[in-house]
């Protein structure tokens, strides 16, 4: 504490406020204005921003996954995997961050993303790959990811564990023939989502039926029909397949919880910011298919929202303790300046109180949830969509050859379908 | 003392660090992350290529036919963990391929697919005595394949990553795998858990 007080000094917090830069307030205001502007208008404004090196990984998030809904796969890959990289990078603890947290804020820490963002950024990347048409390295990403998950995971807890990944690891690997590590992932997904307590989607039931079938084993498949009620359904010869992954609305953004008084006993001003988030007030919307006469309903796989209030949440009891240590800190080094020259304490405590800034980034641009169907189709019909928005994605597809698996990618945010077509 | 170190801190954090360049040799090895690099790609494929050719499908091939065996490139598959570039791998093969002269080597489907057009552009625009005929192209007697695979074993800030590549040598002819290689590599990786 000493140590802490004495490096808080006017000249080293003015220098450091000077390195105080906006871009993190910037793109946040472009995260809450993406569900009126589109990801067009916004990545355009988003481009325009010139980030501080230590936002760089959310804005490369943000980048990616506005260049993924508007359909420029290689940009985002090229985004994400750059963010990955910074990621891995910062998973080391900085000496110097660490030191410029305890004594300005929390955003001179460089933003290395939450454990769920970490996983989530290779779901994205698989997705991409799988978008233009590279099953291969949609399935390292997937191997990749399923690493990032062993590391994360702790007893008791499902943090860093992803419903979601697992499922898209799932997919990778049964459109390669994989079958039992399909399986494998299938179970994963449904186990994290029995202990998130979320209603298991019909996607994930249809796969585990599915594959639980075709390996033969009988038990577990005569457990899963229990289970969802029904069996699993025998496709015709010829029949295609149509798995789809729809991204519903945005997550909300961190705010910050600022608490100001002023002290007349010390004669000082006291400000204390935490990062919070808004009550999560999000219904998920759902997209409807129509094909050959029936509909099929998208199902949340993950919810976005509540993964992001999860990872703040367990980040929460560091955040106070720096906050009280750095609060007690300023509070001393302010009244040791008073002492010495009335102005300095007051230029000191002025200083104390602008610094006081919580840190609220995180990756703001990705959906509240992910949404998923799968259902098989009769060779060669077209499924034709509504959802959000309205208008009809059918001009855009392609109709389900002979026998082959379709992966359909939707969003809320924009009219953009994109289709990965495997052969049978 | 507190109010220099300060001081020296501010100025310190107001600094920016440049870039810097320096040129090595393309044969130098480098490890940054532990990732699959260039002199891995290059070591196995020499390697693998040297032990291809030093067995005895091509003197048998040769006893048989007398010629040398012809060979292709076929699919190499990565299904390791990281983002292979496979086309610097198979580059790096056909090289080790062509250069022990043991084996004649023709262009892949993609490759073929080019010379094609450029040979009806031929038939259309170059004199007669440069133009280049159709059909007669050299088939080739055997098809190698392969695929990368990788076991991750990772705890905290430690990881060893193992490498195994399988290359399979196949006779066009009748399917016959005439040659099976195998390149085993293990890497420590041990990540710092501090930075500056």
């Amino acid at each position: 504490m000493r140590l802490l007080t004495s490096a808080f000094t006017p000249s080293l917090l003015w220098a450091m406020l000077l390195l105080q830069g906006c871009s993190a307030w910037e793109v946040n205001s472009l995260a809450e204005q993406l569900p009126a502007q589109g990801p067009e208008t916004t990545l355009q404004a988003l481009q325009d921003i010139s980030p501080a090196e230590r936002d760089r990984v959310q804005y490369l998030l943000d980048l990616g996954s506005l260049k993924f809904s508007t359909g420029d796969f290689s940009g985002s890959i090229q985004d994400l995997q750059q963010a990955k990289q910074i990621m891995r990078e910062l998973q080391a603890t900085s000496i110097t961050e660490t030191a410029a947290a305890a004594i300005v804020n929390e955003t001179f820490r460089a933003y290395s993303g939450t454990p769920s963002e970490r996983v989530l950024n290779h779901l994205l990347l698989g997705l991409n790959y799988l978008a233009k048409g590279e099953l291969d390295a949609a399935r390292v990403e997937m191997l990749q990811s399923n690493i990032l998950m062993e590391e994360l995971a702790e007893a008791d807890s499902v943090s860093g564990q992803l419903a979601s990944a697992r499922f898209l690891a799932g997919i990778v690997y049964e459109l390669g023939g994989e079958w039992d590590d399909a399986m494998i992932s299938y179970r994963r997904a449904a186990n994290i989502m029995q202990a998130r307590q979320m209603a298991i989607p019909d996607a994930l039931a249809t796969s585990l039926l599915k594959t639980s079938l075709r390996q033969g084993f009988d038990e577990e498949y005569l457990n899963y029909t229990r289970q969802f009620g029904r069996e699993a359904q025998a496709a015709q010869a010829g029949d295609g397949e149509v798995i789809v992954f729809y991204s519903d609305g945005v997550v909300s953004n961190i705010e910050e919880q600022k608490i100001t008084l002023f002290n007349w006993q010390l004669g000082q001003l006291i400000s204390i910011a935490v990062p919070h988030y808004p009550a999560n007030d999000y219904t998920p919307r759902h997209l409807t298919l129509h094909v050959a006469g029936q509909s099929f309903t998208t199902s949340p796989l993950e919810n976005i929202e509540v993964l992001a209030r999860s990872d703040l949440d367990a980040r929460m009891p560091g955040i106070v303790a720096t906050t009280t240590a750095r609060t007690v800190a300023k509070y001393l080094a302010v009244r040791e300046a008073g002492n010495q020259n009335g102005l300095a304490g007051l230029a000191a405590n002025i200083a104390s109180f602008i610094s006081e800034i919580a840190d609220t980034r995180s990756w703001n641009m990705l959906p509240s949830s992910l949404q998923v169907a799968r259902f098989t189709v009769p060779s060669g019909s077209l499924p034709g969509i509504i959802g959000f928005p309205a208008e009809a994605y059918t001009s855009q597809l392609e109709p389900a050859s002979k026998g082959a698996t379709v992966i359909l990618i939707a969003s809320s945010l924009s009219n953009n379908l994109h289709s990965y077509h495997q052969p049978h | 003392m507190i109010r220099w170190i300060s001081f020296s801190l501010s100025v310190l954090l107001l600094s920016a660090c440049g870039t810097s360049v320096k040129r090595v040799d393309s044969d130098e090895t480098i490890d940054l992350s532990g990732a699959w690099n260039d002199t891995d790609s290059r070591l196995v494929a020499e390697e693998m290529i040297d032990d291809a050719v030093s067995q005895s499908w091509i003197i048998d091939y040769f006893g048989k036919s007398g010629n040398i065996p012809t060979v292709i490139v076929g699919d190499i598959r990565n299904l390791s963990h990281e983002h292979i570039n496979v086309k610097t791998f198979i580059a790096d093969m056909e090289r080790s391929l062509v250069n022990s002269g043991k084996v004649d080597f023709v262009a892949s489907s993609d490759e073929r697919g080019q010379i094609r057009e450029e040979r009806v552009d031929q038939d259309i625009n170059a004199s007669e005595d440069t133009r280049k005929k159709a059909g007669q192209e050299a088939g080739a007697d055997f098809m190698l394949i392969g695929q990368i695979n990788t076991i991750i074993d990772a705890d905290d800030n430690e990881q060893v990553r193992y490498y195994q590549v399988d290359l399979t040598m196949i006779s066009m002819t009748d399917n016959r795998k005439v040659w099976l290689g195998q390149k085993k590599i293990k890497k420590f990786v041990k990540n710092s858990k501090l930075r500056y």
